[in-house]
């Protein structure tokens, strides 16, 4: 048996939602007369959901963040909550959700961990893309959308929070990544005492210059050009109930889609990859 | 010759007995209190004692005049009153009687022995109807604030009482032993005690009898003595100590001792300690609780009385606080409080209660054992400076509308308008902003309000244990009322008056509240009060402004310069004002158990038949305002601020 779980914690500083934004000096800035760290809803979850694992069975929890002064505050934040290290990913710029994920999977790599948990979302950008890479990146398992977890030695069961209210459970073997839901854990309150105390705690740094990872690249990022849509009033021969279902669906009886595609898993990637590369949504690496 | 024969007729080896028993139970009562002394110094130092000025006369108040004894129950004052007063004229008896036979003076002759008979007998009787009376209040009426029971308690009512009754006897004996001397009617119970014991005792035999009865006086009076270290009646050592001793008031609360919050008794102050052991368990302050009365699992008397079990090793918990696990208080309990005050109030032997549970919240918020939605109020409070997540920058939204004067930093202003957290974001309590701001300019006052640079004070925050977020707060908030150098602060919230009172420091500013303000204005003419309307009115005295401040006549006097009001006082009204359920943080906290404590408190102003219930805190307001909606009772009865109230009157 292991000494106990080696669990690490991906956050990232966001802005407060709450506090709206204002437009100075060319800069927008936040009208916050005292900040304060804040990190997403679901990375909160997934540091109360680590740092309970690490109660129940004994281990530790590393929390990484990435970025620039505004991740120490994070890291902090993390420490104050009860994770024994804390990690700060130094970045002179700003890298996307691929290029953060891929300076993680550089330190974690080197820390050995069983058990990697990151918000599903972050509280900003919500691209949902950092565990997916992070997850290659170490050769882990990934389990996404989790919304209940339950570990037993190294042997991971976990409830995923599935369109609709449908819920799936699956398991797997640790190391695993997992991109938990906000209503995981409901994060423990931290008193300004030990907010303060912490203040006095170490947080590791590390420079980090290197590009992503080849194998991501960035071809382009276009807006969404929504065209306008050409919508037809409701027939008024129609039965009430279809003139609602009419105004209701916009008219469109059935969405287009790339069809269904059923099989083993890595049929149904290949199927996924191929529509994607059809429609020119990825490109290359096949 | 008149006087006193004293152990004449009692033989020597019984004098030597009695000497030998009655000392050496006293000794042992003695031993053990020292037991209980030790029990105190487990506990930490505590802060400086009251002055002397206020501790001297409140012993004499209190323990020496029984003042407050018979509030509210008059018959339990009473009962009180003659037992100890009983008590400590025989006690005087005694010790005079000592003198005069063991030092040779001869006091007890004379006119001096007539005095002394006849009041010994006076107080003797007081003693025994006072014990009748403390028998028959538990055992016949079976009061429900007498519910808790410790051993021995029958038995020192018994004991007390056959030696107020056995006195008697042996002094009946006595006269008729040495021939019923005439000047001894004066001793009218005893000699009456006589005459019925003659229907009995052949009279040969007085000088035997008499012998029996008073070795069985002393074998009660030893009993007594033996008995009153490990009962109850320790009291008569613990409370008067208590009161002596006293060091806090109802207001501030204690400081945080250095380092992590402990629930141990140990993390208590030896006061704290000594209050376990002077708690009578007479019930009073449950019997005012309004968590006890809105059945939630809050008892003052029984957080006191568990925790002396514990200290007493009567009981053996494991932790003081039961979060997980046993322990001797749960969360719950704890969390119920709405810091109202009327326990302290009401404790008739000086016991700071609320400190006490407040000490234990305070290791509770640093577990983090805090729950959903206090939580985020707290995150909010550090985070936007108010407790509901509106942004700071909505704080003075209110005030462009009526064009008030927001402060830039460091600009200075003589009177500025401390709106709060309530006031300024709260739809019920915005109105009281409002109504006092006009009602300011009505009668041009300058004032100016700092808007985004206010921040929530941290009363909640502290009463809710978080000390750090308090002191955050409350070092933001200072700084910024004194880069205005303000002559006054007036704020319309009685927790936030306190808190500025008692726990800011705010040297050279005076700290007012609107009640007092406005009246001031009202009574100086400047608030013409021209219209009226509003007939029937009972003013809800909130908690904070009235036993925490003592501010009770200011808004009364403002309420009554409104034209055709007719004030009506509820029951329980003043001091003894039911609190409307929100202090404490439990506007924040909402504990769903039991009734919610601003129905009983609107009930009660229903019953009165009015059609305004007035307060002056908008927390009062906040919960008791959407009561006549619930009750289906709206538009009949309306929930206002003494403000609110004024400025319709002010045209």
């Amino acid at each position: 048996m292991s000494p106990g779980l080696r669990i690490a914690v991906c956050v990232k500083q966001v802005l407060d939602t709450g506090v709206p934004l204002a437009v100075a000096n060319g800069a927008v800035r936040q009208e916050a007369p005292w900040p304060i760290a804040r990190v997403g809803a679901a990375e909160r979850a997934a540091l109360e959901a680590a740092l309970r694992w690490r109660e129940q069975m004994g281990g530790a929890v590393l929390a990484v963040s990435v970025g620039q002064d505004e991740a120490e505050a994070a890291l902090r934040l993390c420490l104050a909550r009860g994770a024994e290290r804390a990690v700060h990913i130094v970045r002179a710029d700003r890298l996307d959700a691929v290029g953060s994920a891929s300076a993680v999977a550089r330190v974690l790599a080197n820390e050995a961990v069983d058990l990697v948990v990151c918000g599903g979302a972050s509280g900003d950008g919500a691209s949902g893309l950092f565990p997916a890479v992070l997850a290659a990146e170490l050769d882990a398992a990934l389990l996404t959308a989790v919304s209940g977890v339950r570990l037993e030695g190294r042997h991971l069961e976990v409830e995923r929070r599935l369109e609709r209210g449908n819920r799936e459970q699956v398991s797997c073997e640790l190391p695993a990544v997992l991109a938990v839901e906000p209503v995981l854990a409901e994060p423990r309150y931290i008193s300004v005492r030990a907010v303060q105390a912490a203040r006095e705690r170490m947080v590791e740094t590390v420079h980090s210059s290197e590009g992503p990872s080849p194998g991501y690249d960035l071809l382009a990022l276009e807006p969404a050009k929504p065209r306008p849509k050409r919508v037809s009033g409701p027939d008024a021969r129609l039965s009430a109930m279809d003139r609602l279902a009419h105004l209701v669906t916009g008219g469109v009886q059935q969405k287009q889609s790339g069809g269904f595609t059923e099989g083993a898993a890595d049929q149904v990637a290949d199927a996924i990859l191929r529509y994607l590369q059809d429609k020119g949504f990825v490109r290359g690496r096949t | 010759m008149i006087g006193r024969q004293i152990l004449g007729n009692i033989a020597g080896w019984l004098q030597v007995v009695m000497y030998v028993t009655t000392l050496g139970s006293a000794a042992l009562a003695i031993a053990v209190l020292w037991r209980h002394v030790a029990h105190w110094r487990r506990g930490r130092a505590e802060g400086p004692l009251l002055p002397w000025q206020e501790r001297w006369p409140d012993f004499v108040r209190r323990a020496l005049a029984q003042r407050d004894i018979g509030d509210p129950d008059r018959l339990a004052g009473w009962m009180h009153r003659m037992i100890f007063w009983g008590f400590v004229v025989l006690f005087i008896a005694t010790t005079l009687t000592a003198i005069d036979h063991d030092f040779g003076l001869p006091i007890l002759h004379g006119p001096f022995y007539l005095v002394f008979a006849f009041l010994s007998d006076l107080f003797g009787l007081f003693f025994v109807i006072g014990l009748g009376l403390a028998l028959y209040r538990r055992y016949g009426l079976r009061l429900p604030q007498l519910g808790y029971r410790r051993p021995g308690d029958g038995l020192i009512l018994a004991l007390l009482l056959l030696v107020g009754l056995s006195g008697f006897w042996v002094e009946g004996a006595r006269i008729a032993q040495t021939g019923w001397p005439g000047y001894e009617r004066v001793s009218f119970v005893g000699w009456t005690t006589a005459l019925v014991l003659s229907a009995v005792v052949p009279s040969g035999s007085w000088s035997a009898v008499h012998q029996e009865l008073w070795s069985l006086h002393v074998v009660f009076i030893v009993g007594l003595f033996a008995a009153l270290p490990f009962t109850r009646l320790v009291h008569m050592v613990t409370t008067p100590a208590n009161i002596l001793l006293r060091a806090r008031r109802l207001g501030a609360l204690r400081p945080v001792a250095a380092g992590k919050p402990v629930a141990e008794l140990e993390a208590f102050s030896w006061k704290q300690l000594l209050e376990l052991e002077a708690c009578t368990s007479c019930g009073r302050c449950s019997s005012v609780c309004p968590a006890t009365a809105s059945g939630k699992p809050l008892s003052p008397m029984l957080v006191i009385q568990h925790l002396r079990e514990q200290l007493q090793g009567e009981r053996h918990d494991p932790q003081l606080i039961a979060n997980d696990g046993p322990g001797v208080i749960d969360p719950n309990e704890l969390w119920s409080c709405t810091t109202c005050g009327a326990c302290e109030e009401i404790c008739p032997v000086a016991i700071n209660h609320i400190d006490r549970i407040v000490d234990l919240r305070r290791v509770l918020a640093e577990d983090g054992a805090l729950q959903q939605p206090t939580t985020r109020a707290l995150e909010s409070m550090l985070g936007k400076g108010n407790p509901w997540d509106h942004a700071p920058s909505e704080r003075a939204r209110w005030a462009e509308r009526l064009g008030i004067r927001v402060l830039r930093e460091g600009e200075p202003c003589e009177t500025i308008y401390w709106v709060g957290c309530a006031g300024a974001f709260d739809e019920q309590a915005r109105k009281i902003t409002e109504a006092v701001a006009k009602l300011c300019k009505r009668a041009g006052v300058e004032f100016g309000i700092l808007g985004p640079r206010e921040g929530c004070t941290g009363d909640f925050a502290r009463r809710l244990g978080e000390e750090g977020l308090f002191q955050t707060l409350a070092e933001r908030n200072a700084a910024a009322i004194r880069s205005h150098q303000p002559k006054r602060l007036l704020t319309h919230c009685p927790h936030c008056l306190n808190t500025f009172v008692r726990e800011y420091g705010l040297e050279g500013i005076e700290v007012v509240h609107h009640a007092a303000f406005l009246e001031q204005l009202v009574a100086a003419g400047k608030l013409p009060l021209t219209r009226g309307g509003v007939q029937r009115v009972t003013f809800h005295d909130p908690c904070y402004l009235g036993r925490y401040n003592g501010i009770y006549e200011a808004p009364r006097l403002a309420l009554g310069a409104i034209p055709e009001v007719e004030l009506k006082e509820m029951g329980r009204t003043r001091q003894r004002s039911f609190c409307c359920g929100g202090g404490g943080g439990q506007v924040l906290l909402n504990v769903p158990i039991g009734e919610r404590i601003p129905n009983l408190r609107f009930a009660e102003a229903e019953a009165l038949g009015v059609d305004v219930i007035a307060t002056a805190c908008p927390f009062c307001k906040i919960m008791l305002a959407p009561v006549p909606a619930e009750r289906g009772v709206e538009g009949k009865i309306a929930v206002k601020d003494v403000a609110e109230l004024l400025a319709e009157a002010c045209v």
